[in-house]
């Protein structure tokens, strides 16, 4: 049954379009057109007239309610659902791209934090190495000093013992200085690569929340749309309505008690 | 472009284009029955739904992180209430007040309730809601403020009516009408007379949903003698075999007894225990009628309107035709269609006939 009325949506719809060719389309100007396919047509159009009919249906059936004001209903929710389907594509392609960029941006940050502290650890471990050779060659050459000096001064049998205290003194300094100068330059390198961790897990948070509203963009969730009502404008009763004085009297005397209540409120 | 397609109407791009956060695509009416045991709702966008009027939040962090959820509702929150602090915050009709952190839970918690209630009807962002929920006839200025100040985060304007009022309006009984509005918590008679019910035209009675539960757990610890339940499985069993006239096949229920699962047959037990809210009811029916102008109290008794969940009890509509016949002479009672939805339907209704300027005004 379902399935004639699809069949007969889709042939009342190919009755209703004409044909054109891309070049008659040219002739007139028009380098660019939408197009939507029949079968989404047919579903799009079902859907409206279901769900005016359900809508109508909840509120109770009005006897008053002309054919040309049902036609009118299902019209806009037509044109309601052709927009959802059309604000639900976009979202998804702008997602579907950002997701896109998102990932690029948070490989070519991993690659580069790779590097990075790849660069960093050669360079510490070159620092170390070279720090030793230089370290050892300075302190060869800080002791030459010490006991050329000292053994121009004649001191005799003293003259060792002054010697080792001078060295022990000198390199104690001398170490101390150079621990201070590594710990400063590591703390450097550290937060280089902290300042780079950062920045990966906030594009790895965002590629998270992107992948989410993609999955929600795919299966139609997103409930920010909501189901559209069936009124366009505020209503109000009905002049028609055959209790219409008394009804109104009733209005009345609810919106007064609300009112007073949300006066005494404020 | 092939057979398949076809060129849409630029019209459409338009109006698609125009969409924007601003209200102007239209106007969703909601009507809301807060009530004791359920609250549900009905929308003129065609939703509607019901959730148990009971609210749940995590005992402690493990809970939250088992759960997934900071806050769960009706059934939900009953199924998984060994995690939560569970909240009911309806009591007799009426928002459960008292001192301290208790009152303050409960607050919240119809707060959370209503909100919940609202987002079930599935609101576009760009369309004005208005509510109109159907409160407790006798819920004091408090509560309503409460009632209000909770639907007002959700909405752009919101109404409060009585409860017995909205369904007799939904039906489109204004006039010599007796409305008996069965709830949980309470049972609200309301005689409608072309006004708005004063409250000579109003009585409340205790006798509703949570008093039978509390008699049949009574009745079944005489009758069950070992077995093991809880209100919440008398509750259950209520809802499912409750009746009070006529014939009805032998209700068996299997409780545990040393945890076994024991058969009772308590057929009897059910009917006796269900006919306890037909005197008080009729009582009370008597009075609203014996205080009516005597030329239409033969009309009023011909037009008694039974709704609310406590209306599902088969045989009810007739055995208080019955106990008004004895007692008033003559009486016929008239069961609502959809009493789960009665109430939200009439205060949808009436969300839908309140004039413009009057929403205007209240936002």
């Amino acid at each position: 049954m379902a399935r004639g009325i699809k069949k007969k949506i889709q042939q009342a719809v190919r009755k209703l379009s004409y044909r054109t060719t891309v070049d008659q389309l040219k002739k007139k100007g028009i380098n660019r057109v939408n197009v939507v396919g029949i079968d989404r047509i047919s579903a799009l159009i079902e859907t409206a007239v279901h769900r005016t009919l359900k809508a109508r249906m909840a509120l109770g059936f009005n006897p008053n309610l002309t054919h040309g004001e049902i036609a009118n209903e299902t019209r806009a929710e037509f044109l309601r659902l052709l927009r959802n389907k059309e604000s639900l594509k976009k979202v998804q392609e702008e997602t579907e791209e950002e997701k896109e960029s998102l990932k690029s941006q948070v490989a070519s940050l991993q690659n580069e934090l790779q590097t990075l502290q790849r660069e960093i650890e050669e360079k510490r471990q070159r620092f170390v190495r070279e720090e030793r050779v230089r370290t050892a060659a300075e302190d060869q050459e800080l002791v030459l000093a010490v006991q050329e000096l000292l053994g121009q001064a004649k001191l005799g049998a003293k003259g060792l013992d002054i010697q080792e205290e001078l060295l022990s003194l000198f390199l104690g300094r001398l170490d101390e200085e150079r621990k201070r100068v590594r710990a400063q330059k590591e703390l450097e390198l550290r937060k280089e690569v902290d300042l780079l961790n950062r920045r990966l897990q906030k594009v790895t948070k965002t590629l998270d929340h992107t992948e989410g509203r993609l999955q929600e963009a795919l299966t139609g969730v997103t409930e920010d749309l909501g189901v559209s009502s069936i009124y366009k404008e505020v209503q109000g009763l009905s002049s028609q309505d055959p209790e219409f004085k008394k009804k109104k009297t009733l209005m009345t005397s609810i919106f007064e008690a609300n009112l007073e209540l949300q006066q005494k409120d404020s | 472009m092939t057979d398949e397609q076809t060129n849409t109407n630029s019209a459409t791009d338009s109006e698609a284009g125009a969409e924007g956060p601003s209200k102007e695509h239209g106007v969703l009416y909601i009507g809301v029955d807060l009530g004791t045991s359920r609250t549900s709702i009905s929308a003129s966008n065609g939703v509607r739904e019901t959730v148990a009027s009971a609210v749940g939040y995590p005992k402690d962090v493990v809970a939250m992180k088992l759960l997934g959820k900071e806050v769960l509702y009706g059934d939900e929150a009953i199924k998984k209430r060994l995690s939560l602090n569970l909240y009911k915050p309806l009591e007799h009709g009426v928002l459960k007040s008292g001192d301290g952190e208790d009152s303050e839970g409960n607050l919240r918690a119809a707060k959370d309730l209503l909100q919940e209630a609202i987002r079930l009807a599935k609101a576009r962002k760009d369309e004005l809601v208005y509510a109109v929920i159907g409160a407790p006839a006798q819920a004091s200025i408090h509560n309503k403020k409460a009632i209000i100040e909770a639907a007002r985060e959700s909405v752009d304007s919101v109404m409060l009516c009585s409860e017995p009022f909205a369904v007799a309006y939904g039906l489109d009984w204004l006039e010599d009408v007796l409305v008996i509005d069965i709830g949980a918590g309470t049972t609200d008679l309301c005689r409608m007379h072309g006004t708005m019910p004063e409250d000579a035209d109003q009585i409340t009675l205790t006798y509703a949903g949570d008093y039978l539960d509390q008699e049949l757990f009574k009745a079944f610890q005489e009758a069950c003698p070992g077995a093991d339940f809880t209100i919440n499985m008398v509750k259950e069993i209520k809802e499912k075999y409750a009746y009070v006239s006529g014939s009805s096949e032998t209700i068996t229920v299997n409780l545990p007894v040393s945890g076994k699962p024991t058969p009772f047959e308590v057929t009897e037990v059910v009917k006796n225990t269900c006919k306890k809210i037909i005197p008080p009811i009729v009582e009370a029916l008597g009075k609203l009628v014996a205080s009516f102008d005597p030329e239409f109290q033969e009309r009023l008794k011909g037009r008694v309107l039974l709704a609310g969940g406590g209306s599902l009890i088969r045989g009810l509509d007739r055995a208080i035709e019955d106990g008004m016949h004895q007692k008033l002479g003559s009486g016929r009672v008239i069961r609502i269609e959809e009493p789960i939805y009665g109430g939200a339907n009439g205060a949808l209704k009436i969300a839908h006939d309140m004039p413009e300027e009057f929403w205007e005004k209240l936002k």
